[in-house]
């Protein structure tokens, strides 16, 4: 027989199943965590890295050229580090400084420029336009339309420009992507791209920009090459920080499942070796050296592992495959898992096999030592006499006598605690924050508000939906005009007949006439007027002055200086919440959609300062970046507040002065229009609250159809409301960048921001991440306990003489069975409470370092408190634990007793 | 020429600060072509004493000679080399391979050299052993007699110059240990093997040519 060790290897295998089943099963278990915990980080990465790539493009550099340095492509192509170029030309620029250019293929791939509609222009009449810009030049997105486009050249060396008064038709639109690039490369790139025909044609001068996709040493490579033109490099798609928490924490768990499962598969080799120590001995004396054993030893292990370890990898592939293929798009995963990545886990599992095959070696009978000093014996042990035997002592027993199916067992109980413990954790402090910061959710993701006096260019819905990590827009529009040069007035027509009507008494003539046509139609109804106007001019009309109990409700002159709100909603959003909010009246909301109704906003404030939660950098300090706080205001009063202040005219205003069905008069310029009040909130829950100007006096509520209604009206100093939905595993931060630079440059606005966004992905994170772990703690519980299973079968084995022996003095079947429920227990206990030592540990190393007291870590230790020890998980995990390990015992010990003592039957 | 010479041999163990001797400055010379009986009580050191001469254990003082080669002085792999070639065991559980059939468990030893069995010389010895049909049956297909046959087939197939058998009839019936206590002599005379037996029993150690006792760790005579 040639190869004497590999068949003896073989047939020791195949003659002890039963025994090689735990080596089998760890090897199993170890390959399919592996492969598993491999496959679902590398599609987390390729996920994240994709929506990078989609949000700021692919490339890794770009070379831009500027009036003083052109730059030449054949120069960058030439770098040794460029792996892919792609020439991105712009040749003019309108007015308000849209890029008319050309975006070769491999530009556009290397952008990753997407057509919603249509496709890139193939002649010179053609052009492709980015969505946002087609609404910005108010065209729609029909493709065929002609766009008229004029824009002026780039200077040549003379100084001289090309005009470009063109018409093109629409042949493509593209998804607005430029957008959340780099400033300096974003200026360059076409919104408006043209054909390369069009381009030869063109007489003028080109700058150029090289998307390049290179390694990091393109910056420096280019630098000596003499290219002096600017080189930005797109820090944002290839961040230096890892991807995520989301990959750190996921990183964390391999490792620690990795380096457990490891231990177990040394263990369990070790025993599997030791076990035999007969077999080895025999061996020995039949002349087999210690290299002969090794080399059986590396065949058994080379065996087992060509069986279970591809079995394992390609369960834990399909597992990890098939769960993002169907969970992926709810947890918003892409599934890319590439040979590179399938294969590395085979590299780590066959490095674990040769580790614990090496390791296994250590329970070889090892030769005598030669002439020497004489070896050392144990001490005898001392037991205590048979009598004092109880389950609790045998058990003990039990376990010293195999200590190493015990350790096996126990360490595999400890890693299940310990990931147990890690996913409570988890769990328990994510539903702290979120329970905390409910409170503070508000309806909107984002404003953009634009600046006093100025235009805001609302965003569109597909200029969001188009850039990365940007799936969804509800955006609702609210104007916001404040004017400062009007007062409020209510004259009480009681008495009067008249039919709702709308008076501005800044035109007396008008007003008067308007009263009086009032008056002549009134039909027995008891109405009031809210006038809009100047307090000595309605006290002078003869008019007023004549009607019956006339009950002047007037502002001080000083009330004008107090801006009426007029807040513009869309009914079938944000309006939503007005019209939900109303206390008094009832709206019609169709009349309320035509500009026919309004709703009355007369807040209260509550004597005690709202919190202010802090306001994100650049944002107005009425306004913080959590949910919306407002800055206590002394111009508010409560309504039927004592001793209110008249000059302030708010307490003139009480809460009978103003009912639904009254009319109130609106000026926007020099323009005035009526409406009927058709509902008044007295107070709005905080978290309906989401715009910080709903502190002043009072607000008018009207439909965005009223406002528009105003000639004069023209969206200055609006606001635009913006929920999102995010996709992006790199979270909500790469959101906000995009939204940043996205309202920089194309509305004019400020960005405030809502962390709604940021706590929703979280939740949604949460939520995501809690499955995953928790179907991780599963898979690996359950296969960790059926390993258990087999490792105490087979120490039960190797019992046999002794639980044979305690019979024979008489010891009772019941007192073993409980032995064996005691040992449960103890180790049970053990690994949880070893996992909590762990737990305080890693507190009080956080404690020390990043609380900053002096205090030295070993007094952390020592300071113990309920919140650490989590009861309520620890406590499942400790029945998880006992349950799952009696049920693995359960079989195994039923069939030794039956196997072996009849007895135990009865 | 002396087979085994044993000068001064002792082996101790330490326990806390007692040594415990399982041999004590023990002087043996096995000749040639002899069959020699190791009697003791249990735990006088007879099992030590075998596995001193089988190169599986060294002595804590003293020397070994097997041939006239010094066996301390030997490396592991060089005795493991003896084992296989020159010294044959037999043990009284038989420790036959469950996994092989009767034929490569004789050829144990010879694989583990990595070298091809003599078939004649095997078939010849299967033949005396009244084992030629039985050549392929496992281990759990025979009975005690016939494993210990084989055992011993075994220790005989590598022709070597040293058979050391640790109670080979301890776990045999009377007329079965007779048997193989035969062939034990058989190998001895018919083959010149040189043969070392412990046991237990005086009437199996009538039957050899010398009787060696042994005594909390002494040769007594």
């Amino acid at each position: 027989m040639k190869h004497f060790e590999r068949d003896f290897a073989k047939r020791n295998i195949r003659g002890n199943k039963r025994h090689f089943a735990a080596v089998f099963s760890s090897l199993l278990l170890m390959a399919l965590l592996l492969e598993f915990s491999f496959g679902f980080l590398a599609s987390m990465r390729h996920t994240v890295t994709e929506q990078l790539f989609r949000t700021y493009g692919q490339w890794r550099f770009a070379v831009v050229s500027n009036y003083q340095e052109k730059v030449i492509p054949s120069q960058v192509e030439a770098l040794p580090a460029a792996k892919q170029t792609g020439v991105v030309r712009a040749y003019a620029s309108t007015w308000d400084g849209l890029v008319l250019g050309t975006v070769d293929e491999a530009a556009a791939g290397l952008g990753r420029l997407e057509y919603l509609e249509g496709r890139p222009p193939e002649t010179a009449e053609e052009i492709a336009v980015e969505a946002q810009t087609l609404s910005r030049l108010g065209y729609s997105y029909e493709l065929g339309q002609r766009i008229s486009v004029k824009a002026e050249g780039y200077p040549d060396e003379n100084g001289k420009s090309m005009l470009v008064e063109e018409d093109f038709v629409l042949t493509g639109v593209l998804r607005d992507t430029f957008a959340a690039w780099v400033p300096q490369v974003r200026e360059k790139c076409p919104s408006l791209i043209v054909s390369r025909e069009w381009a030869l044609r063109f007489p003028g001068t080109a700058l150029s920009t090289v998307l390049a996709d290179a390694g990091k040493e393109f910056g420096k490579q280019a630098e000596e090459a003499g290219i002096a033109a600017g080189i930005y490099e797109n820090r944002e798609a290839y961040p230096k920080e890892t991807i995520g928490s989301a990959l750190f924490l996921f990183r964390s768990l391999i490792v620690m499942v990795s380096v457990v499962s490891l231990g177990i598969l040394i263990v369990v080799m070790v025993l599997s070796v030791r076990k035999r120590a007969a077999l080895w001995e025999s061996l020995r004396k039949l002349g087999a050296d210690r290299e002969r054993l090794r080399n059986i030893l590396f065949w058994e292990s080379g065996f087992l592992s060509l069986s279970a370890a591809p079995l394992g990898l390609l369960l834990g592939f399909g597992a990890a495959a098939g769960l993002i293929l169907v969970f992926g798009p709810n947890w918003h995963m892409e599934y890319g898992i590439s040979p590179a990545d399938a294969l590395l886990p085979v590299g780590i599992a066959a490095a674990a096999v040769c580790l614990g095959t090496a390791f296994s070696l250590l329970g070889l009978p090892r030769g005598e030592k030669r002439r020497g000093r004489p070896k050392k014996q144990r001490a005898p042990r001392r037991y205590a006499p048979l009598k004092r035997l109880n389950a609790l002592v045998i058990a003990a027993r039990f376990m010293k006598s195999r200590l190493g199916y015990t350790l096996a067992i126990f360490f595999l109980l400890l890693s299940c605690t310990l990931l147990a413990a890690f996913v409570a954790n988890n769990l328990s402090e994510e539903i702290a924050v979120y329970g905390n910061m409910t409170g503070y959710f508000t309806n909107c993701d984002y404003v953009v508000e634009a600046p006093p006096g100025r235009e805001l260019s609302p965003l569109g819905e597909n200029t969001l939906q188009a850039v990365g990590g940007v799936s969804g827009v509800e955006a609702c529009y609210a104007y916001r005009l404040s004017r400062r040069d009007s007062g409020v007035f209510c004259v009480d027509l009681t008495g009067l007949e008249e039919n709702p009507y709308l008076t501005c008494l800044d035109d007396q003539e008008r007003c008067v006439r308007a009263v009086r046509e009032l008056m002549d139609r009134m039909e027995e109804k008891r109405q009031k007027i809210l006038v809009q106007g100047n307090r000595e001019a309605v006290s002078e009309q003869e008019l007023f002055q004549n009607t019956k109990a006339l009950h002047w409700e007037q502002m001080p002159s000083a009330l004008s200086d107090y801006p009426v709100d007029l807040l513009g909603v869309d009914p079938d959003h944000e309006g939503e919440r007005f019209l939900r909010a109303v206390q008094e009246g009832t709206v019609d909301r169709e009349a309320f959609r035509r500009g026919e109704e309004c709703i009355l906003y007369l807040p209260a404030v509550s004597k005690e300062p709202w919190n202010d939660t802090g306001a994100e950098e650049g944002a107005p300090d009425y306004w913080s970046a959590v949910g919306g706080t407002h800055r206590f205001s002394t111009d508010l009063y409560a309504l039927g507040e004592e001793n209110p202040n008249p000059a302030k005219g708010i307490a003139l205003i009480g809460e009978t002065s103003v009912q639904p069905g009254d009319f109130i008069a609106v000026r926007c310029g020099s323009e005035q229009k009526q409406v009927r009040v058709g509902g008044i909130i007295r107070k709005m829950e905080r978290s309906d609250i989401f715009y910080p100007s709903l502190s002043q006096p009072f607000q008018v509520v009207c439909s965005p159809s009223f406002m528009d209604s105003f000639q004069e009206y023209s969206g200055k100093g609006g606001c635009q409301l913006l929920t999102v939905k995010t996709n992006s595993l790199a979270g909500y931060s790469a959101t906000d960048k995009v939204m940043s630079q996205l309202v920089a440059s194309r509305s004019g606005g400020y960005l405030l921001t809502n962390r709604r966004l940021e706590l929703e992905q979280k939740s949604q994170d949460l939520a995501s991440k809690v499955l995953m772990e928790a179907l991780f703690l599963v898979l690996y519980c359950a296969a960790a306990f059926t390993v258990l299973g087999i490792l105490f079968s087979s120490s039960l084995d190797r019992n046999r003489s002794r639980i044979a022996l305690y019979r024979s003095l008489g010891l009772e079947t019941g007192i073993l069975k409980r032995s064996y429920l005691a040992e449960i227990l103890l180790l049970s206990l053990g690994a949880v409470i070893l996992t909590q030592l762990v737990l305080l540990v890693q507190w009080a190393i956080w404690e020390a370092s990043f609380v900053g007291t002096e205090r030295g870590i070993l007094s952390y230790l020592f300071t113990l408190s309920a919140e650490n020890f989590l009861w309520l998980p620890y406590l499942g995990c400790l029945l998880l634990l006992f349950g799952g390990v009696f049920l693995s015992y359960y079989r195994p010990l039923q069939g030794f007793f039956r196997e072996n003592f009849l007895e135990a039957l009865k | 020429m002396d087979c085994m010479k044993m000068t001064g041999v002792s082996k101790a163990y330490q326990n806390g600060s007692e040594k415990l001797y399982a041999l004590r400055d023990v002087n043996l010379v096995i000749e040639e072509g002899t069959f020699t009986a190791v009697m003791g009580r249990s735990g006088s050191g007879k099992t030590t004493l075998l596995n001193m001469m089988g190169a599986l254990d060294q002595p804590t003082q003293g020397q070994v000679l097997f041939l006239g080669k010094d066996l301390g002085a030997m490396q592991e792999k060089e005795l493991a080399a003896l084992r296989r070639r020159e010294i044959g065991f037999v043990f009284q559980k038989y420790q036959l391979l469950e996994e092989y059939d009767l034929w490569d468990n004789i050829c144990v030893p010879i694989y583990l050299d990595h070298r091809e069995p003599d078939r004649a010389y095997l078939e010849k010895i299967l033949q005396v052993f009244g084992l030629s049909e039985r050549k392929h049956a496992f281990p759990s297909q025979l009975s005690g007699g016939q494993q210990q046959r084989v055992a011993i087939a075994r220790a005989l197939a590598i022709r070597p110059v040293l058979i050391l058998a640790d109670e080979p009839t301890g776990n045999l019936d009377y007329k079965t240990g007779q048997e193989v206590l035969g062939l034990l002599r058989l190998s001895q005379r018919e083959l010149g093997r040189t043969v070392v037996m412990v046991t237990h029993d005086r009437e199996s150690a009538a039957l050899c040519d010398r009787v060696v006792t042994i005594e909390d760790g002494r040769i007594v005579c």
